[in-house]
């Protein structure tokens, strides 16, 4: 169906209502990636089969993530009249009773979260979703559709609002006043450095050359941060919208949506977008009546961290290798093949038809006075309750590890907080009450970076910690400049000594040194704040490094090269568990005796201690 | 260049002709039609695309995705995001090649099964997270190697 005029996208909205509130139940299950990998393929055709056998009358849909990837498969049923109840984790086995008790009119109460006014009778009893420790301070602007609609239904898009930010925008606006209106939100980019997200467009806009290119940056590469995954997943058409209004305001009639290769669920969901959107007719020739004309291409990564950075990534669309250039110029003047080029993150670009459609002065409400609006952070590591949290810019660090993500996982002691990925640091615990927007993280000396919240425990080596980084970005870096290329592979193999055992004559004050050579005299981001990881773990975890310099000795337990694996006579009941995974054979012992472990065998695979049920393998 | 590789690979080429981001979008249909890039292909697409071979090699050694040797029936990856590190992705892909009897080269003697360690797959939540040909696995303890493995065992013991 083509859509010709702001009123038809009104009316179809009106019509495709139904769709999410339907006169029978609507069960949702969340079939993003993370709760593709908790099984939620299974628990969707566990709904279908039981439904029809049941005979249930049910519209059930695969939605994309709820966020509270910790409790996995998330599930939402929304009953007419009443509420949506959100249920995790939902097994496979259980779906039978869940569809029974629907059937005799029950509402199912195992590991019920919450529910979700829809507008309906309320159910008292039943607390509501945002009261759950995990979503209580949340705030869903950039995720307001994230589970809420089905990603592969345009219908159902345009039910919740969808392009009537666009509308508005071809419609009512000329393109100075969308960018006077992203502007004044005081929206920053959300990739990482937090450069002014309408001056970025005012800047290609002005650019004198054209044609002009718009390029949506979803190369995701920070290891531990999934948010724009989610929101291509989960949301696609947001971003086709937001690409076609960026479009507009800087003079682009062509426009790129950049996605890494690791995300093939992401690149699928998006393609089917551009399909949708193409066959209404709000992608391609006179848009809306309005005489733009705009064309969406996906082009998608291969594997290489560094074409994140906007000029290696130009440099990947136009089919060669990712190598950065130096700056100026800038993309915003010489981009795409030459041409003034404006990129812009994933979740960035989420805002976008918000901003629009709610205005630039309800949007600054939220967050905090120089970082407007919400970030969305993924709280993932030894923390209890992984997930995606979405929160006003300004929120205390501690409010996010302690309250949402309910402390450190099985309960061990959380010792720093690792944010902004390789190219950022770690921040200790005692500093948690510090907000997090961009200023506040950069003053500890860490980065905002994409979102990325990885909670270290007592349980998880600074030391190697830095060392994963290292090496991550020692394999990352392009080769170009010599200090990125010679000085991050030099840091790297002092760690790698140093988690050996081999670090007896290491200098401390040496690795700081060449730490803030390559920081000061590296080509692109990726070597300036490389070292970052080892800086500011050095900083405040001086005395693990020590441990392993001096000692020979891991704290946490995890450097295999320094670790003693011992059983614990107290605790072993002589079940025997441990001997049958141990590879090495180098467990050993009589029946319900407590067992041994010889040490010139062991590996320190730790597959004992994954196997004991009675916590009886030492590993000091 | 009338051999399949040729001609899947030409009309592959035609395909992304002239659009933004051909090379890499043609490589990548490429591999996932044949698991890797055969060098037939790399060749053909090099005259279709009027792109030196030269500047296709570099492209296709330069980014980690691609690869030149074909995997094995089943191809595993290990996810060496931060979440899955801190969470021992090192002991269980120490593990899966243990188990699986694969050395250097990535892809056991019977080539059932190959493994890469690979970039963050993003499912950080569910660490760690090891994905099988299009399937992915979270939550991976040492213990449930074995049964996550047993389906695509099995499969190859009947095609044996």
């Amino acid at each position: 169906m083509k859509i010709k005029d702001a009123d038809s996208i009104k009316r179809l909205a009106e019509s495709s209502r139904q769709l999410l509130t339907p006169s029978v139940p609507r069960i949702a299950v969340g079939m993003s990636s993370c709760g593709l990998a908790a099984g939620a393929q299974s628990v969707m055709e566990a709904f279908q089969v039981e439904c029809g056998r049941q005979g249930v009358e049910c519209r059930i849909v695969a939605t994309g993530c709820l966020g509270f990837c910790g409790a996995e498969p998330l599930v939402e049923i929304l009953l007419p009249g009443k509420a949506a109840f959100v249920y995790g984790p939902v097994e496979e086995n259980r779906c039978a009773d869940m569809v029974a008790e629907l059937r005799e009119g029950r509402l199912p109460r195992d590991n019920l979260l919450g529910r979700r006014e829809v507008g309906g009778a309320e159910i008292e009893d039943v607390p509501p979703l945002s009261d759950h420790p995990f979503y209580k301070g949340q705030i869903r602007i950039v995720t307001r559709n994230l589970g809420l609609i089905d990603p592969g239904s345009f219908e159902e898009y345009v039910a919740c609002g969808g392009y009537q930010a666009l509308a508005k925008a071809l419609g009512a606006m000329s393109s100075e006043q969308v960018i006077d209106e992203i502007k004044s939100s005081g929206l920053r980019g959300r990739g990482g450095a937090g450069f002014p997200t309408g001056l970025k467009w005012e800047m290609t806009r002005k650019s004198p050359s054209s044609p002009k290119y718009i390029i949506m940056n979803g190369d995701e590469g920070d290891p531990g941060a999934y948010m724009d995954r989610s929101l291509m997943e989960g949301d696609p058409h947001a971003l086709v919208e937001a690409m076609i209004i960026g479009g507009y305001a800087i003079g682009a009639q062509t426009g790129i949506l950049y996605v890494r290769a690791e995300y093939p669920l992401a690149q699928k969901r998006l393609r089917e977008a551009i399909g949708q959107a193409k066959e209404a007719a709000l992608l391609g020739r006179d848009i809306l009546g309005s005489g733009f004309d705009f064309d969406l291409y996906l082009v998608s990564g291969a594997g290489a961290f560094v074409s994140g950075e906007e000029t290696a990534l130009i440099h990947s669309v136009e089919g060669r290798i990712a190598e950065p250039d130096p700056r100026p110029p800038y993309p915003s003047e010489a981009g795409l093949y030459g041409q003034p080029t404006c990129i812009n993150n994933v979740e960035t670009l989420a805002n976008v038809p918000v901003i629009l459609d709610r205005g630039a002065e309800w949007y600054g409400g939220f967050g905090a006075e120089k970082s407007k609006g919400t970030k969305l952070f993924c709280l993932v590591g030894e923390v209890a309750r992984t997930g995606l949290v979405e929160v006003p810019l300004g929120t205390p660090l501690a409010a996010i590890v302690h309250g949402m993500g309910g402390g450190g996982r099985g309960g061990a002691a959380v010792k720093a907080l690792q944010t902004g990925g390789p190219s950022g640091g770690c921040i200790p615990s005692e500093a948690f009450d510090l907000p997090a927007d961009y200023e506040a993280l950069q003053k500890m000396g860490s980065i905002m970076g994409s979102g990325g919240l990885i909670v270290l425990s007592e349980r998880t080596c600074m030391v190697d910690t830095a060392r994963y980084f290292l090496k991550f970005t020692r394999e990352e870096s392009c080769g170009k400049c010599t200090p990125c290329r010679e000085g991050i592979d030099y840091l790297s193999h002092v760690l790698d000594d140093i988690v050996a055992g081999k670090g007896a004559g290491v200098n401390l004050d040496a690795i700081e040194q060449v730490s803030r050579g390559i920081a000061a005299a590296s080509l692109c981001g990726l070597g300036q704040t490389a070292p970052n990881p080892l800086m500011t773990s050095l900083r405040h975890f001086r005395a693990e490094y020590e441990a392993h310099v001096t000692e020979n000795r891991c704290p946490a337990g995890v450097c295999s090269a320094l670790l003693h694996i011992s059983i614990d006579p107290q605790a072993c009941t002589g079940c025997t568990a441990c001997v049958a995974v141990c590879p090495v054979s180098a467990i050993s012992g009589t029946k319900k005796e407590p067992h041994q472990v010889d040490q010139s065998l062991c590996i320190k695979c730790k597959a004992c201690e994954d196997i004991c049920r009675f916590n009886a393998i030492r590993v000091v | 260049m009338d051999s399949e590789i040729g001609i899947k690979t030409g009309e592959i080429a035609q395909r992304w002709k002239g659009t933004p981001g051909m090379l890499t979008g043609a490589l990548q249909e490429i591999q996932e039609t044949f698991g890797y890039l055969p060098e037939e292909g790399i060749r053909t697409l090099a005259s279709e695309l009027d792109i030196p071979l030269s500047r296709i090699f570099s492209v296709a050694t330069f980014y980690s995705f691609f690869r030149l040797t074909p995997p094995g029936l089943h191809h595993i990856q290990v996810c060496e995001g931060t979440a899955c590190h801190v969470l021992g992705a090192d002991q269980l892909s120490a593990k899966l090649f243990r188990d699986l009897k694969i050395g250097d080269e990535g892809v056991s003697e019977d080539r059932l099964f190959s493994i890469d360690r690979v970039r963050c797959l993003g499912c950080c939540s569910m660490a760690p997270v090891v994905r099988i040909d299009d399937r992915t696995y979270g939550r991976v303890r040492q213990k449930n190697v074995a049964g996550i493995l047993k389906p695509y065992l099995k499969e190859g013991d009947g095609e044996n």
